[in-house]
């Protein structure tokens, strides 16, 4: 069946226009993440509904730089936002509940990575490391995506944070070192090491040794 | 050094693009929100309960009786009557208007001459359904409010707001008039439109395809409508009369949704008094909702693809080219181009768009889809991606100046988009 719309009268407000804004939630409070803090501390009922959904893409995207395609994410999700529901009367500064969230997510999938080390360390083979796509099912992006993650599983915690918010997600080097919560020579020195440990690493893997050297002839053609 | 930084963020980049996609559907954000907001409830109530707790253990008790209160379904009942309603019970005006009380505060009027029933309550709002007039809603706004109306073929989803819902099964002419809040939409050709406060919109199926018969085949001679593709993933389908399948009982309309299985002579009443909630009851639908995706490709195989999916609306196709897309099935890129031929002009032909771009193979093929999806959905939901995604292969392919301003562009209208550490190089 195909209809015809008619808007019957000007419109009061515009439908979304930025893209995301699919909700009603979200499309329902438009107030600043200063007006957000305050809401929620005063325990205003819609406010956690409207900053899940302001941010749970964000935190849900910043989990998946870190830790790559996890069985574990919406426990993780989960975990960030009882973790900013229970501790926001902490942040000092509401303009800056962005930067707090990212805190809180980074040192969230950090836990993780540390908690999957440990059982590792125990012998105890966790299902949740087990790859949850098949092997035949993946499309060579997906293919050179999960290797990438192996080999980050490979590094220490701190390199692997650092390669997944500088060099994945792009962050800024002063945001990664705010997410961190390092100086930001500090985090310079990590990346470096970061650097270099992927480049190591990755270039003992065939599927990714010759994206790596595709890459590099593409930019070294154009130069 | 400088080397080694471009590769690894170059290969960064394609990581997040990869990553981006399958963080797309929000699958993940939607399945974890109940779970989130629930406990967040809960550590708000049990706040308050150990406030009271310090002045009197009975005071204790009340709220917890009232805490308790509040997760139970919603009650409704019909002014003038002491007992509550029941569940799919027909509600007819007659000459008089009708008013429906429920628990959380919300409240319905039916215009005269006006039918409705409500088919669900949750703990936390309804599903009324109208079959035909005016009705009026007040909906309380509370976290995670519920609401969704459904009237023919088309859903509004609320979570707290004054609108009216006018619905004429006879020329299958659909209103809705927001006085306060927001709604979302859902249905043929809405596909998510947002109505707000102070807006009104009426849709109408065009006379010359209306009742549009689909090809039967021998062996699945009812429409699919029973497993409606504007049904939300994730929510029940609602059965209207128990035998949704039952041959030649439906109007077996394209867009058809559960409403519709009713025979056009049949009362609302013979309908809704047997009106129950199930989960969706095809096999591929039933895969699907557990992201088996594989699978519900599998089951459309053994039912035969091509039949299959000719019957089906192009909502409902959509809806199986993601599944093929998640699935990386092949089959995906020719399904997107017959939602796009089936549906010209919708926003699901130019989210199709959107999706042939990112499955082509070559970055000219890609490009000219993304131009056509920025032709068709200059504000949809996949525009700032998809302007950033031309900036990422005007630059690949060289095209430098109109890289740059493309880039002033984006800059402007996405000054926070994920892209514009890109855009900003380009521009400079």
């Amino acid at each position: 069946m195909s209809a015809t719309v008619h808007r019957l009268r000007p419109k009061g407000r515009k439908p979304s226009e930025k893209p995301g804004e699919g909700n009603v939630a979200e499309a329902g409070y438009l107030g600043s993440d200063e007006a957000l803090v305050a809401d929620l501390l005063q325990g205003s009922a819609g406010a956690p509904a409207a900053l899940y959904d302001r941010y749970s893409g964000y935190v849900e995207r910043l989990l998946v730089r870190v830790l790559g395609s996890d069985p574990e994410l919406p426990d993780l999700l989960h975990e960030v936002f009882a973790e900013v529901f229970t501790h926001i009367h902490k942040l000092k500064d509401p303009a800056k509940l962005k930067g707090w969230l990212t805190r809180v997510t980074v040192f969230t999938a950090r836990g993780a990575i540390r908690r999957r080390r440990r059982r590792r360390w125990l012998r105890y083979y966790s299902p949740e490391v087990m790859p949850d796509v098949a092997a035949s099912t993946q499309t060579d992006q997906q293919a050179m995506v999960s290797r990438v993650y192996v080999v980050l599983e490979t590094m220490g915690t701190q390199e692997r944070l650092a390669f997944s918010l500088r060099r994945i997600e792009g962050m800024t080097l002063p945001e990664c070192a705010e997410a961190t919560g390092v100086s930001l020579a500090t985090f310079k020195r990590r990346l470096k090491k970061a650097d270099e440990a992927f480049q190591r690493l990755a270039a003992k893997d065939p599927l990714l040794r010759e994206r790596l050297e595709r890459v590099r002839s593409t930019k070294g053609g154009k130069s | 050094m400088t080397d080694s930084n471009d590769l690894l963020d170059t290969l960064g980049l394609e990581i997040r693009q990869s990553q981006d996609e399958a963080l797309e559907t929000g699958s993940v954000r939607a399945q974890v929100r109940q779970r989130v907001l629930s406990q967040s409830h809960r550590q708000r109530q049990d706040r308050r309960s150990r406030w009271l707790l310090v002045p009197a253990a009975a005071v204790v008790l009340l709220a917890a009786g009232s805490w308790l209160l509040h997760e139970e379904p919603l009650e409704y009942a019909i002014a003038g009557d002491t007992e509550n309603a029941r569940l799919g019970q027909l509600l007819a005006a007659e000459q008089h208007p009708m008013h429906l009380s429920f628990s959380d505060g919300s409240g319905v009027r039916l215009a005269p001459e006006a039918q409705a029933s409500v088919p669900v309550v949750w703990e936390n709002g309804a599903l009324v359904q109208v079959h035909g007039g005016s009705v009026h809603f007040d909906i309380e706004h509370r976290q995670d409010t519920r609401w969704a109306v459904q009237a023919g073929p088309y859903t509004v989803h609320v979570v707290g707001t004054t609108f009216d819902v006018d619905w004429d099964e006879q020329s299958r002419t659909f209103l809705v008039d927001v006085s306060e809040g927001r709604v979302r939409l859902e249905g043929p050709d809405t596909d998510g439109v947002e109505v707000a406060a102070g807006d009104a919109l009426r849709l109408q199926p065009q006379p010359e395809r209306f009742g549009e018969a689909l090809p039967e085949t021998e062996d699945e001679p009812a429409a699919l409508a029973s497993d409606g593709a504007d049904v939300p993933q994730g929510e029940p389908a609602i059965e209207v009369d128990g035998q949704p399948e039952q041959p030649g009982h439906g109007t077996a309309e394209v867009d058809g949704l559960v409403g519709e299985q009713r025979p056009s002579g049949a009362a609302p009443a013979e309908a809704v008094g047997a009106s129950e909630v199930r989960r969706p009851t095809r096999p591929w639908r039933r895969l699907a909702a557990n992201r088996d995706f594989v699978g519900a490709l599998a089951a459309l195989d053994h039912r035969g693809f091509d039949s299959t999916l000719r019957r089906m609306s192009a909502a409902e196709l959509y809806e199986v080219a993601g599944w093929a897309r998640q699935a990386s099935d092949p089959r995906a890129t020719r399904l997107y181009e017959q939602v796009r031929r089936r549906s010209p002009g919708s926003t699901q032909a130019a989210n199709a768009a959107f999706l042939l771009g990112r499955m082509s193979g070559s970055r000219s093929d890609a490009l000219r889809w993304w131009l056509v999806y920025e032709d068709e959905q200059p504000t949809g939901r996949f525009a700032e991606q998809n302007a950033g995604r031309i900036l990422e292969t005007l630059s690949a392919l060289g095209r430098r100046a109109e890289a740059a301003e493309r880039a002033e562009q984006y800059l402007g209208r996405y000054p926070e988009g994920a892209h514009r550490r890109l855009a900003e190089a380009l521009a400079r």
